[in-house]
């Protein structure tokens, strides 16, 4: 262990993808991989425990969202080679870069988290996917994010449990999509209901808060 | 019975704009962890006050996370033999005419003394 914190001593000035090149050569040298890895982690570890303590709050026990942060870190020193630093230079616009690429790998275990609560834990990434970052939508038009905020809180914990997790499954600027089949049945295991139910569900909530919004614009231009 | 009329029904191109609205106010929320650098560059600014608030004790070393993942994981290929795999790869070994390593070479040692060992018992 001595060894390992020594050879970390000196890559604090390195990038997050100098950081990324040298755990993927672990092969060759364990303890730079390692060094790398521990100074990689404590960079990102506050941002993603952060993050994952709020996307999953309601959803995941303590534990849980433990767990997310750790398989998650775990997955970028198994996968470091697969991270695409897409040419960028500029260290902080690597460090975002990075953080995202970061919150696609918890996604997609998050996701598993949530398949594999009535069945055994798997793995299974896609590494292009994850590697590949989304094209940024465009803002979408929206009149007033504090109705829409109202709207949300006026939903009841089922309708945001079923929209909340639903969304984990969104592809923003994808059209035409449909909630998966298993992700459905799941859920409809989880709240003791139907896979019908939770699309009912799901619909449901999408109306109230149109609906929602709707009424009070109304009533304010009225 | 007439036909329903859909002008306070949303059609699935309305939908598809107010899921992009819901999608953003969860993001906004943190109840969808950032993907784009853009999303990470808004998250950041909003969880800034965040940032020092103390992890659990369970993430407060790297090292044990790495040895997490050397547990958590079985390994498809055991990279020990087991007892019972030692005859398949000494012969492997010897098939392919490659030098033995000296704890083979052991093993194949006490394995020939056991089967002269045995061989002098049954006779």
């Amino acid at each position: 262990m001595e060894s390992v914190q020594a050879a970390g001593s000196g890559l604090c000035q390195e990038s997050d993808e100098d950081l990324l090149v040298f755990m993927s050569m672990r092969g060759d040298d364990p303890s730079i991989a390692d060094a790398a890895f521990a100074e990689f982690y404590e960079r990102h570890v506050h941002y993603l425990y952060g993050r994952c303590r709020r996307f999953t709050t309601g959803i995941l026990d303590q534990a849980g969202a433990l767990d997310l942060v750790q398989d998650t870190f775990i997955r970028v020193y198994e996968k470091a080679a697969t991270f695409d630093s897409g040419g960028i230079t500029d260290s902080e616009r690597l460090r975002r870069r990075t953080r995202a690429w970061l919150g696609r790998i918890a996604l997609n275990i998050f996701r598993t988290m949530l398949r594999g609560r009535a069945g055994v834990w798997e793995i299974s990434l896609d590494d292009q996917e994850i590697a590949k970052e989304p094209e940024p939508v465009p803002s979408s038009p929206s009149a007033n994010r504090k109705l829409l905020d109202e709207a949300i809180d006026s939903l009841s914990v089922k309708e945001q449990h079923v929209l909340r997790t639903t969304f984990q499954y969104y592809q923003p600027g994808k059209q035409h999509q449909r909630l998966p089949n298993d992700v459905a049945e799941d859920l409809a295991k989880e709240l003791g209901t139907t896979s019908d139910n939770i699309r009912q569900i799901r619909r449901r909530a999408r109306r109230k808060i149109d609906q929602y919004i709707k009424s009070k614009t109304e009533s304010q231009s009225g | 019975m007439g036909r329903k009329t859909r002008t306070t029904e949303q059609t699935p191109e309305d939908f598809e704009g107010l899921e992009q609205q819901v999608y953003e106010a969860f993001l906004a929320r943190g109840w969808i962890i950032p993907q784009t650098e853009g999303d990470v560059s808004r998250a950041e600014v909003e969880m800034a006050s965040e940032e020092d608030q103390e992890l659990p004790a369970e993430l407060n070393d790297p090292y044990a996370v790495l040895k997490r993942a050397s547990q958590a994981r079985p390994k498809v290929v055991a990279l020990n033999p087991t007892v019972n795999d030692t005859p398949e790869l000494l012969a492997r070994a010897a098939r392919e005419g490659k030098d033995i390593p000296p704890d083979i070479e052991e093993l194949m040692r006490n394995d020939r003394e056991v089967a002269e060992r045995k061989a002098e018992n049954d006779h």
